[in-house]
């Protein structure tokens, strides 16, 4: 059954999508008829300093983002202002195609031609090529925590030197996405030959829109146009720095003085200072965006009291979504129910078509309080909830607000601040003893909030879900790369969820972001791909 | 003198001891161990007991000081447990940011602090001696993190203006720019520190003034700026200078935060990255040095004692 939906449906839609995208991709210019773009200048903006240049090496966004100007990827997200912060639909980077089996296990690659590597040693300007492909996907496999994004990989094969054949153990839905991850960039082998390993800032060579130009501890990245790039004419600025300034206040001071025309890593400013903002720079464009970072009340749903589902599903009526995001949020975020986040809209199931389950999603005190009676707490009950109040203190008001919610039907959230060594290590990985709350890391593929959230024995379920007809679930949807037939699936994973409130999702708010009004088509994203990102920016002053 | 000088060297060692035993414990007690860190933060390697025993920390506590202390005594302050690369070479390249914004503020406060305490002293309860009073309470009540801040962020908010942070400059690109992008943050450190001096100045002048020979000295008809400069502001110079000598410790601490806040590349940046990574190797080694910087000052200053009071060179 699965077979057929998986190799026809897959195979076309994504071919007809590759196609699509390499037209854009070879002519840039063409593609943003709101403006024409200019070519130069200097782009400022505030970044993060990463522990390690090794994308293997680490989980940490802060490399992800910095090696995304240098190392690309076989695949990448459209980007520019035209596109919604989570439009993950992927495009050719190094690779111009990829044809998928009936059965979803073997992917066959076509790499661009002609791409060649920055003309610097060990490298040398020499052409990426096939074995580049195995190379990088192997150490990754071996080194990378973040392999599980490549799926199983039974093996790698270069039949010639622009071709690149996977074989998956099973057939895994996500696979192309991830490609478009920039954990899975390609490297070459050289580099880790000649110094040892990718941990060094002198490290950092690829075959993208940008080279490194300069790197000074603590201070910035300095990149410049790499003039080999494979699209012709991109990027149009000459330079990106990436500056390490640390301090908050201080960055939003150069940005409102115009120092930096980019205020963070994503352009985020805090929702606080927008009012001031606007006042004091009228003429920079403020941006509510979608992001993906749900918050959720993981419990232990592996011992009393939370084992009881009408315990947990008390504590979802206590809470008043629409008044949270009217009122605190001022219309401004999500009322969201869990586990696919709203701005996924393509996989999100609306609340009124989540069946029983979307009974529990209503605001209904007096309920609430009679299954805690029936549940054996007739007089409320004391909660211990873990948090790391170092998130800022937007997420501190939020947990607040929680527990507000849930005093009103007799329930005392007692919140125990952790360090955040213990949270991260903690808390964050189900560690802990009646309730965590916080937020979720970002995943740009919709199995990230379902798969990571809920699979049995999984680091990331928080929740200490084992549920085995989930599990099948969970399974399942992996195994459907037919869009249609994986939707079908993952509706009855949200309507399974939903009624079993394994999670206590809180509504969370949009991202604000400003940029200086000079910066041109710049799109905020729902991903560390900066380089994806600023190739498509330019300047207009 | 040479022996006094020689004697205080001596007395260095144990205190360095000390303070390197205190040093290899405090790091250890910070809650969040460096393994389980790199583990689960940042996936460093696959198995805890692997990674501990790599990283030579499955061996007891004092069989990793007793190695520690021997590098350190062979001139090595250890490696990084992060990035693998010499602490020394990190102090090295950060630490003339740091020793340049300490000296700076050093002399920010100076600047301030003397005229302003002498002038208070010579005209004792006038408006000018008040202004200087309530100066200094108010340098001693505002912290200078706050200061920072509004300096950053005022000025960014009503004029679109905010200093340059963001590209350092180093000294070989020429002194004014590497001096120019100290001085608010030496003027930010520099102005609480001066509040201290200043009350200490005053104090010290006043108990000066008062003494038989300066009235002597003006009796003989010397010009009062020679009597307050000449004798009266150097007889008062050992408790000023003690009191400079015991704050070293918070110039080098309050650059932690002025570094933070105007993006300077010293040592405070690295050391707090250092402590969050709980990167002990480098904890270590930064504390021990600054430890060892705090303690030889305080020598210098005790040395110029004599330079200042022939009593002292006697004694």
């Amino acid at each position: 059954m699965h077979a057929d939906s998986i190799g026809s449906v897959g195979r076309r839609n994504f071919l007809k999508l590759a196609g699509g995208a390499a037209v854009i991709a070879a002519a840039p210019g063409e593609v943003f008829a709101q403006a024409q773009p200019r070519r130069g200048g200097v782009l400022k903006q505030i970044g993060l300093e990463p522990p390690t240049f090794d994308t293997h090496g680490t989980i940490s966004y802060q490399t992800q983002l910095i090696s995304s100007f240098v190392r690309r990827t076989l695949f990448k997200f459209v980007n520019g202002a035209k596109y919604g912060p989570s439009d993950f639909t992927p495009v050719p980077d190094l690779a111009l195609k990829a044809d998928v089996s009936k059965d979803g296990r073997v992917y066959t690659i076509a790499l661009r031609q002609g791409v060649r590597w920055e003309s610097r040693a060990p490298v040398n300007g020499r052409e990426l090529v096939a074995a580049d492909v195995k190379y990088s996907f192997d150490r990754a496999l071996k080194k990378s925590p973040a392999a599980n994004l490549l799926g199983r990989i039974e093996g790698i094969e270069t039949p010639d030197k622009h071709t690149v054949r996977i074989t998956l153990a099973d057939a895994y839905a996500p696979f192309l996405h991830n490609l478009a991850e920039p954990w899975n960039c390609i490297m070459p082998p050289e580099v880790e030959d000649k110094m040892g390993d990718f941990k060094a800032a002198e490290s950092l060579v690829g075959c993208g829109p940008f080279v490194l130009e300069r790197y000074e501890p603590g201070v910035k990245a300095v990149f410049a146009r790499n003039p080999t790039y494979y699209a012709k004419g991109l990027p149009y600025l000459d330079k990106v720095e990436w500056l390490f300034v640390k301090d908050r206040s201080t960055q939003l001071s150069l940005f409102r003085a115009g120092q930096v025309d980019i205020p963070f890593y994503d352009a985020r400013i805090p929702r606080t200072d927008v009012a001031s903002f606007k006042k004091s720079n009228p003429t920079y464009p403020v941006q509510f965006w979608d992001w993906l970072a749900v918050r959720t009340l993981a419990f232990r749903t592996d011992k009393a009291p939370f084992n009881d589902p009408r315990v947990r599903q008390a504590f979802s009526l206590a809470v008043d979504r629409k008044k949270w995001v009217a009122q605190y949020l001022e219309g401004q975020g999500w009322e969201d129910s869990g586990p696919v986040p709203a701005p996924m809209r393509e996989w999100k199931l609306p609340t009124g078509e989540l069946g029983e389950g979307a009974k529990w999603l209503q605001h209904n005190p007096a309920l609430a309080k009679k299954m805690l009676a029936e549940a054996g707490f007739p007089n409320g009950m004391k909660v211990k909830c873990t948090n790391w109040p170092g998130y800022g203190p937007e997420y501190v008001e939020e947990l607040e607000l929680l527990a507000f919610s849930l005093k009103q039907v007799g329930v005392e959230l007692q919140i125990v601040n952790e360090e955040y060594g213990n949270y991260i290590r903690g808390s964050f990985l189900g560690k802990f003893d009646e309730a965590s709350w916080g937020p979720s890391s970002i995943f740009t593929e919709v199995d990230g909030y379902l798969y990571n959230f809920f699979h049995t024995g999984e680091p990331n379920n928080r929740s200490h879900v084992a549920d085995t007809q989930l599990d099948v679930m969970l399974d399942a949807q992996r195994r459907y790369t037919s869009r249609s037939s994986r939707k079908k699936i993952i509706d009855d994973i949200q309507r399974y969820a939903a009624e079993r409130a394994y999670y206590l999702y809180t509504p969370y708010p949009k991202n604000v972001s400003s940029w200086t009004p000079w910066v041109k088509n710049y799109g905020c994203k729902n991903s560390f791909d900066r380089g994806a990102q600023l190739e498509v920016v330019w300047l207009d002053k | 003198m040479l022996r006094y000088a020689l004697r205080r060297l001596l007395l260095v060692l144990p205190t360095l001891f000390l303070v390197s035993l205190f040093v290899f414990a405090i790091v250890r007690a910070i809650p969040g161990d460096v393994v389980d860190m790199m583990l689960e933060q940042f996936q460093y390697g696959k198995s805890a007991d692997a990674l501990r025993a790599r990283l030579g920390l499955d061996r007891p506590l004092a069989a990793q000081y007793l190695t520690w202390a021997g590098q350190v005594l062979r001139g090595d302050l250890g490696t990084s447990l992060w990035t693998n690369r010499p602490a020394a070479q990190d102090i090295a390249a950060r630490f003339p940011v740091t020793i340049t914004l300490s000296l700076l503020s050093i002399a920010v406060s100076l600047v301030i602090a003397l005229p302003v305490g002498v002038l208070a002293a010579v005209r004792q309860d006038s408006g000018a001696d008040y202004a200087a009073r309530s100066f200094a309470v108010g340098a001693l009540s505002v912290p200078n993190f706050w200061l920072a801040t509004l300096i950053v962020v005022l000025p960014s908010y009503y004029f679109h203006w905010a200093p340059s942070i963001g590209s350092f400059t180093p000294l070989s690109d020429g002194w004014h720019a590497y001096l120019g992008q100290f001085l608010l943050p030496a003027l930010c450190l520099g102005v609480a520190q001066a509040g201290i001096i200043m009350r200490m100045t005053r104090g010290m002048m006043l108990e000066v003034l008062r003494q038989d020979y300066v009235r002597t000295a003006l009796a003989k008809g010397l010009g009062g700026s020679a009597v307050v400069l000449g004798h009266a502001l150097r007889n008062a110079a050992i408790p000023i200078l003690t009191v400079i000598g015991g704050q070293l410790p918070f110039y080098f601490g309050g650059s932690i935060i002025m570094e933070h806040i105007f993006g300077l590349p010293g040592m405070g940046s690295f050391v707090l990255e250092a402590i969050s990574r709980r990167d002990y190797p480098v904890i270590q080694a930064v504390n021990l040095f600054v430890a060892a910087l705090v303690v030889l000052s305080n020598l210098l200053v005790d040395l110029s004692y004599g330079a200042l009071d022939p009593r002292v060179r006697q004694d």
